[in-house]
């Protein structure tokens, strides 16, 4: 197996050289991620859907001007939440999060989730969700679930995954693969619409 | 599609890629477009498990043949908006040059009053006069467009100069 590299930032050099293909592959990565952001500071659903397209499109505009210096997604999150205050002030409102002026927000929460903001409804929704997640979950292969749980619920890298199960890296990617693969055709029904569910019962 | 590739994606999610999976997901992507809306949906996988709002639709650059027949309103924005860009700057590059030319036309028309003030200056010391004026507007011209790109990107908003009259009165 070979070194993992900054994926990030050799696809925006691909990118600055005119392949749009390599900016997709950053799209498809962090989009949830804006969406979440964006959410954070606009409660209108389709505005959020709106706002984390267009950051997308400025970034794409300038990404010949982005050095590196900072993260890609450090980068992308200042221009998504950019986009969003310019959004709520063409809507004649005051840019704030938690109450305070989003001018005066250094950073914000990215560990907050959803349920902390929903309606009852959205909670309801996220609540079926992840009772329906967990029962696809239990259902998986021991293994499959270990690494998936290990990776997403506890944030570990493919190296310590493989040390705690005494796996090579190889087997540990696969199995985090064949895992979401398994949860995705599971709940395809459900995720397929969720999209649009999802973000209507945020407000 | 081969598992290889998917897999290289799923990798790629987790920030574990490595430089053979970025090439792999770039060549699938060419032979196989249709690669992005499967990607997505491992994507929204991910976006459901952490918590996070999931989009519907993928806010990618490209489309894929099956989208492109498909008709899915956000990649009619994504198009929409480019193409909505695309006019914005085309109007804006049109305004500053309906403003240079105005700028160039009335600068020749003043051109003329120097030239009747200095009629007994030698012709290379007019057309010096003409050609550094020439080279000063081409200069504005440049700065004009660098800064409606410049703050097209940053606000989204793209800034028209207003025509140039107020060099003229200066």
């Amino acid at each position: 197996m070979s070194e993992t590299v900054d994926a990030d930032l050799i696809l925006v050099r691909k990118a600055q050289k005119g392949d749009p293909r390599a900016f997709d592959l950053l799209v498809l990565k962090y989009q949830h991620k804006v969406a979440s952001v964006v959410s954070k500071l606009v409660s209108e659903h389709d505005a959020v859907e709106d706002i984390v397209q267009e950051s997308f499109i400025k970034a794409y505009r300038a990404i010949s001007g982005f050095r590196g210096d900072a993260q890609f997604f450090t980068w992308i999150y200042r221009i998504a939440t950019n986009t969003a205050k310019n959004h709520l002030e063409s809507m004649g409102r005051k840019p704030s999060y938690r109450g305070q002026n989003l001018d005066d927000v250094t950073q914000i929460d990215m560990t907050e989730k959803l349920h902390d903001q929903d309606s009852p409804d959205g909670l309801l929704a996220r609540s079926q969700l992840e009772q329906h997640l967990q029962k696809v979950l239990a259902a998986l292969p021991e293994d499959l679930r270990v690494a998936l749980t290990l990776r997403e619920f506890e944030g570990m890298s493919y190296q310590d995954i493989s040390e705690i199960m005494s796996t090579p890296i190889g087997t540990v990617r696969s199995r985090i693969f064949r895992a979401r693969e398994a949860v995705e055709q599971e709940l395809h029904a459900v995720v397929s619409g969720l999209g649009r569910r999802d973000l209507a019962q945020m407000s | 599609m081969s598992t290889k590739v998917n897999e290289s994606f799923s990798a790629f999610l987790d920030g574990e890629a490595t430089e053979l999976d970025i090439q792999r997901m770039l060549k699938a992507m060419e032979k196989e477009p249709s690669v992005v809306s499967h990607w997505h949906d491992l994507s929204k996988v991910q976006a459901a498990i952490q918590g996070d709002p999931v989009l519907d639709q993928p806010q990618t650059l490209t489309l894929t043949p099956e989208q492109e027949t498909a008709s899915q309103p956000p990649r009619k924005r994504w198009r929409l908006r480019v193409f909505q860009g695309g006019i914005a700057a085309a109007v804006a590059a049109l305004v500053m040059t309906s403003a240079g030319l105005q700028l160039q036309v009335a600068s020749n028309d003043q051109s003329a009053v120097p030239v009747i003030a200095v009629q007994n200056q030698t012709t290379e010391q007019v057309q010096l006069l003409t050609q550094q004026q020439y080279e000063a507007q081409q200069q504005l011209e440049r700065f004009l467009r660098e800064h409606a790109e410049q703050a097209a990107f940053t606000t989204g908003h793209v800034v028209v100069p207003a025509p140039l009259q107020w060099v003229e009165t200066e």
